[in-house]
């Protein structure tokens, strides 16, 4: 079991996808993007099932960037399922979202969500926001060595 | 028969000694006179004895032969005083048990009613029976009171207690059906008039049966319904013929009215003397006390019923209100996350045009798209500004107390750095301690001041001060400004949502700011207004409650 490079950006809005492909590339931020669409599709990436079945098992996300509202499972769900899983508790979540209510602050960081960041309107502001992702979560912060 | 002719011998001789003595025997004419006023005395004495309320009789002991009796005794007896003296006693009573009984015990006292004497009517007499004994022989002085008139007096004492009695029982069965009390009330009428038994008919609302109840007495029950015909002895009632007896006094018909119709009918049977005025009266008299009771157990069940419902609308509503506030917040939930990311995309790939394209577009073209980028964040702007407003409204306050200076302080000291600005002075009263909702109260103060700031942009010298004055019940704070004020006209637009007083270019804002000052304010029982000229600065009132209400509330929520 081993933490490739990759980046697991959950995220069902083309736009923001694309947007947000663009704000990594722009901040020079070269690790690989996997985009799933929906919180079913992000559970079979983690745990190579369904139409990731042929996934390499025991390779994970050094980072999940997660939107809160997904069709199927919404963001919570699929949180809660990570943190529920030996082989992917300790992954770095970021809850990356349009919300800012108050109950979704709270029940994201309740199920164990690492940061917790609102999509701004102003590009330039989300730009300086993921920047600022990879900066910390890719570059200083120390993450223990998953077995 | 000896001792029977001895004392009436001896009684002979004497009466005939006293003749002799003052008459024939001394034939002394001086002794006429005195035999006169003698004669004169006895007929005296005997007219006062006729004269008096009470039965005197004087019984030979030996043979229980009455030997005189005065007027009353006659009257009682009603014989003559020729019928009774020479007879023996007994020959008059019905029961002379008293008699023997009182004459062994060697007198006494009893009541008795009739008909231990033979009198015409029913009388109660008191009866005493006194040994005495003069010129050596024993005899028997009964002395008889009629008291009928003085127990008919207590026994109506009595009564009228007892119907009160009964009165206030009625009128104090505080949970009690309509049911149970008019029982209880045909059963205190049956035993107040010693009836055997009772009929209560109460007439339906729309005059067609009569509900009945009937009462032994012991026992009370509803008995059924019974419609109203035509003939019968109710019937007779309804139409007006009042309360009676009949029957030859075993039956009272009593009808309860009101507002001139019969609406209950008491028919009472059987008492062991024939039913009297005073029966009617109290019966009467508690059938209109019942009556009372009925009328106000009907309006407080109509209360009840009423509150009964009047709580279930509430429950409704307050279940609809629920509902539609869930779908409320659902609501601005949608609008808070659908509504911006549209224009994030618009925003975002604006300035992707501009970054990836910049130097081929046309100038003209790079402006239209930093206006389209203005334009989307000044929406995304207004629909935060939107959503705190409704997140406001929706938002229980929670009291805590804090100082509202420190506070102020706080705000100014971020608003100087995120706007710097030159030739500023701040006076914000010390020690303006509040109990207030912290975090509401603090985006009501950052809109506030945030104003003076804005608006006193391009001011030579900006000047914003925050004070306070209290009256002792309900302090006024008041946070003013040198800046650009405004028109009074148009003061009572300031509050509200969207309207706004300058123009965007000029000072760039939402307008939904003060609405929201303006609903924290409110929420917490306090009131804002403002007073301003054009070109010569605002000053905004506004109050947190008065002391007192803040007070309870603040139980009331750490309750």
């Amino acid at each position: 079991m081993f933490q490739d490079e990759t980046i697991l950006l959950v995220e069902d809005n083309r736009d923001d996808e694309l947007l947000t492909l663009r704000a990594f590339t722009r901040n020079r931020i070269a690790n690989p993007i996997v985009v799933v669409r929906d919180g079913e599709e992000a559970l079979d990436y983690l745990f190579a099932r369904g139409s990731y079945a042929a996934r390499q098992q025991d390779s994970f996300p050094v980072l999940i960037l997660l939107d809160l509202k997904l069709p199927k499972l919404d963001g919570h769900e699929v949180l809660r399922a990570i943190r529920q899983d030996e082989r992917t508790r300790l992954i770095p979540v970021i809850i990356l979202t349009t919300s800012a209510e108050e109950e979704d602050i709270v029940a994201s960081y309740d199920l164990g969500a690492n940061s917790y960041i609102r999509k701004p309107v102003d590009f330039s502001e989300f730009m300086e926001a993921i920047r600022l992702v990879g900066t910390y979560w890719l570059i200083l912060n120390e993450q223990p060595r998953l077995r | 028969m000896k001792r029977r002719s001895e004392p009436g011998l001896r009684e002979q001789q004497l009466l005939r000694e006293k003749i002799l003595g003052f008459g024939e025997g001394s034939l002394r004419k001086s002794h006429y006179p005195e035999l006169r006023v003698r004669l004169l005395e006895l007929e005296r004495f005997r007219f006062i004895l006729d004269q008096i309320d009470l039965g005197i009789m004087i019984i030979g002991m030996n043979d229980d032969t009455i030997l005189d009796c005065n007027e009353e005794t006659c009257r009682l007896f009603g014989k003559s005083r020729r019928d009774l003296v020479g007879t023996t006693i007994e020959s008059h009573l019905h029961d002379a048990g008293w008699y023997s009984r009182m004459k062994e015990a060697g007198g006494g006292v009893e009541i008795l009613a009739s008909p231990h004497f033979s009198t015409v009517s029913p009388r109660y007499l008191e009866v005493a029976l006194h040994q005495v004994s003069f010129g050596g022989d024993a005899y028997l002085i009964t002395i008889v009171r009629d008291i009928t008139d003085e127990k008919a007096a207590s026994d109506t004492i009595v009564r009228t207690r007892d119907m009160f009695a009964a009165a206030f029982r009625l009128s104090h069965m505080p949970d009690a059906s309509e049911g149970r009390i008019l029982t209880e009330a045909l059963q205190k009428t049956v035993l107040l008039t010693q009836s055997r038994y009772g009929i209560l008919g109460v007439v339906s609302h729309d005059e067609r049966f009569f509900t009945t109840y009937r009462s032994d007495a012991g026992s009370s029950s509803q008995s059924g319904i019974s419609p109203i015909g035509k003939n019968g002895p109710w019937e007779r009632i309804m139409v007006g013929n009042g309360a009676s007896i009949a029957d030859e006094g075993i039956r009272m018909d009593l009808p309860i009215t009101d507002g001139g119709s019969v609406v209950a009918i008491i028919s009472l049977f059987e008492k062991a003397v024939p039913y009297d005025d005073l029966d009617l009266k109290q019966a009467m008299y508690l059938g209109e006390i019942l009556w009372q009771v009925i009328l106000r157990r009907r309006a407080e069940d109509r209360l009840r019923r009423l509150n009964a419902e009047l709580e279930d609308r509430v429950s409704r509503r307050t279940a609809e209100l629920a509902i539609a506030n869930s779908e409320l917040e659902a609501f601005t939930y949608s609008v808070s996350h659908d509504l911006r990311t549209p224009l994030r995309s618009i925003d975002g790939f604006s300035l992707a045009l501009l970054e990836d394209f910049g130097e081929s577009l046309p100038a003209e073209a790079s402006e239209y798209l930093r206006r389209i980028r203005a334009a989307s964040q000044r929406m995304g702007d207004l629909i935060e500004d939107l959503l705190l407003l409704s997140r406001i409204s929706r938002k229980e306050i929670r009291r805590e107390t804090f100082s509202l200076s420190d506070l102020a302080a706080e705000i100014i000291a971020d608003i100087s750095s995120s706007h710097p600005r030159a030739n500023v002075s701040v006076h914000i009263s010390e020690g303006m301690f509040v109990s207030a909702d912290r975090r509401m109260i603090r985006i009501a103060l950052e809109n506030l001041l945030g104003n003076a700031w804005k608006f006193t942009v391009g001011k030579e010298r900006t000047e914003i001060s925050f004070d306070m004055r209290d009256d002792g019940i309900t302090p006024v704070y008041s946070i003013s400004d040198n800046g650009a004020g405004f028109d009074m006209v148009y003061a009572k637009k300031l509050f509200l949502p969207f309207s706004r007083l300058h123009s965007n270019e000029e000072f760039p804002g939402t307008g939904v700011g003060l609405a929201t000052v303006s609903r924290i304010i409110r929420k917490h029982g306090g009131a804002i207004r403002a007073e301003a000229a054009v070109g010569a600065g605002a000053t905004f009132y506004f109050t947190l409650g008065t002391k007192n209400e803040i007070g309870e509330e603040e139980n009331h929520v750490s309750g």
